[in-house]
């Protein structure tokens, strides 16, 4: 492929050495890629991002990654790998929802909402029901338990967006289940601004 | 709510609070029960969210790999890696996927290349869909047996003799789900109950990583321990009988949650009543309803 760097593979070691657990990426990554839209079973997805997977590695060269000696080495490779992840992911769906003739991945989330059958939807659909932003926000803190610093430097946003990403999320699922939530804890049922004469 | 707390919420449940922060959280949500319940339940959607995508699920039942297999038949390319495709419904989207990302200059090249590959190709596939129903059963080590140990347990733990173990009792399946999804903050979807068995009530039951719903029914007076746990798989075609932990349990998936029924029947029995439940006769006076309706 002409556009990834012309590097010697054996002169640094591929990311996934300084990985210790590979498997955490890859559930991340099939659990991010499966959206019922463009990917819309395990195995396409497994597939998806085993082609992701190795695109990643194949930068990760040209970036000088730690060998992976210390544990701060191996916690910043990691957060490396998904962020390297995260954004071939990001580019392949932006392009397949452009040849889609569409201007962006993410959809409105009351049409999202809308599709919800009346008895709430599954826990793993109701997420891959998400947009891309505010599922990969969900996955990276909850399913590869990362903390909200590396979560947030992972997927290039600020703390503040994270948090707000996760709020969304929670709340989204929350509703997409039809799961009971506490007083106070869902969408507002009424807008935050009301007309006054 | 203001915005620090939200953020100490969110870091409260995701585990990234330091001990001597997470202490003063802890009190704070002792002064604020809405906050306490709030947490609750997004640490809740937590373990629900990993229950239902760790991954193993969609692979635990042979059922999920043969399909997947049978379907590369019917496909002229598939993805560079071992994997299958998108489903039928969305095939242009498929090759936007698998061609446009490999090489989209010569995305009409590589599909005449294919061309000549193609009987061999379906004679390969067709040998591995073989080798694969030979292999698979062999292969649903992990989850369904876990699933099914977890309901040999349940059973064993709750279930005596006299004694009806149920935290709810109820003889209504909606009541059940309705009780069960308050609890484990998630919605449950629960077969209907075969005309030969009795709801007798609901219960929580552990199981690894997250908390499952546990529903006792009674067959002429034998008990009966089913597990429903989310669990991302497709629907298999026909329950399993399953040994785990010393016992049996019939095993099977619908509607994104696992099912193991348990009891003190034998197998026949129990794989009979498994299948009542997850192909229940129509009733001969009027339409047949939609299952879990």
């Amino acid at each position: 492929m002409s556009r990834l760097p012309q590097l010697s593979v054996s002169a640094v070691p591929p990311l996934s050495d300084c990985l210790t657990d590979l498997s955490d990426l890859r559930r991340f990554g099939v659990a991010l890629a499966r959206d019922d839209r463009f990917v819309v079973d395990h195995t396409a997805a497994g597939a998806l991002v085993d082609r992701l997977f190795r695109q990643a590695s194949f930068e990760a060269v040209g970036e000088g990654a730690p060998s992976g000696a210390s544990r701060a080495a191996r916690d910043d490779a990691r957060v490396r790998a998904f962020g390297q992840f995260v954004r071939l992911h990001r580019r392949h769906v932006r392009r397949l929802a452009l040849d889609d003739g569409e201007q962006g991945w993410d959809e409105n989330p009351e049409s999202a909402r809308a599709k919800a059958p009346a008895g709430g939807i599954g826990m793993a659909a109701a997420v891959r029901m998400l947009p891309l932003d505010l599922r990969e926000a969900l996955l990276i803190v909850v399913l590869a338990r990362f903390t909200h610093g590396e979560a947030a430097s992972a997927l290039d946003i600020s703390l503040a967006t994270l948090i707000a990403r996760l709020t969304k999320a929670r709340e989204r699922v929350a509703a997409l289940t039809h799961a009971p939530l506490a007083a106070g804890a869902g969408p507002r049922a009424v807008p935050h601004l009301r007309v006054v004469k | 709510m203001e915005t620090w707390r939200v953020a100490d919420l969110h870091a409260y449940v995701d585990d990234c609070l330091e001990p001597e922060q997470r202490q003063t959280f802890e009190q704070r949500m002792a002064q604020d029960p809405a906050l306490a319940r709030r947490a609750a339940a997004w640490r809740a959607q937590n373990s629900a969210i990993r229950a239902a995508l760790d991954g193993e699920g969609a692979r635990a039942f042979s059922i999920s790999l043969v399909r997947h297999q049978g379907e590369v038949l019917s496909q002229g390319r598939r993805p560079a890696t071992a994997g299958g495709r998108p489903s039928a419904e969305q095939p242009a989207r498929l090759s936007a996927l698998t061609v446009a990302d490999a090489a989209p200059s010569s995305a009409k090249d590589a599909r005449s290349a294919v061309r000549p590959w193609l009987l061999w190709r379906l004679g390969v596939a067709a040998l591995l869909v073989g080798l694969a129903s030979l292999w698979a059963p062999a292969s649903t080590v992990v989850p369904a047996k876990a699933l099914a140990a977890a309901d040999v347990q349940a059973f064993r733990a709750f279930v005596r003799p006299g004694v009806a173990p149920v935290e709810f009792s109820t003889g209504d399946r909606a009541q059940s789900e309705t009780w069960l999804a308050a609890r484990l903050m998630r919605p449950v979807h629960l077969p209907a109950t075969p005309s030969a068995l009795k709801l007798v009530g609901a219960r929580i039951a552990p199981y690894p990583g997250a908390a499952a719903a546990f529903l006792l029914y009674r067959s002429q007076d034998r008990p009966l321990g089913l597990l429903v746990q989310s669990l991302d798989a497709p629907r298999t075609t026909a329950p399993r009988l399953l040994a785990a932990d010393g016992g049996y349990a019939a095993v099977w998936t619908w509607r994104g949650e696992g099912f193991a029924l348990a009891g003190a029947l034998d197998t026949t029995s129990l794989l009979k009543i498994a299948t009542d439940f997850f192909a229940p006769p129509p009733p001969a006076a009027q339409a047949a309803p939609t299952r879990g309706s």
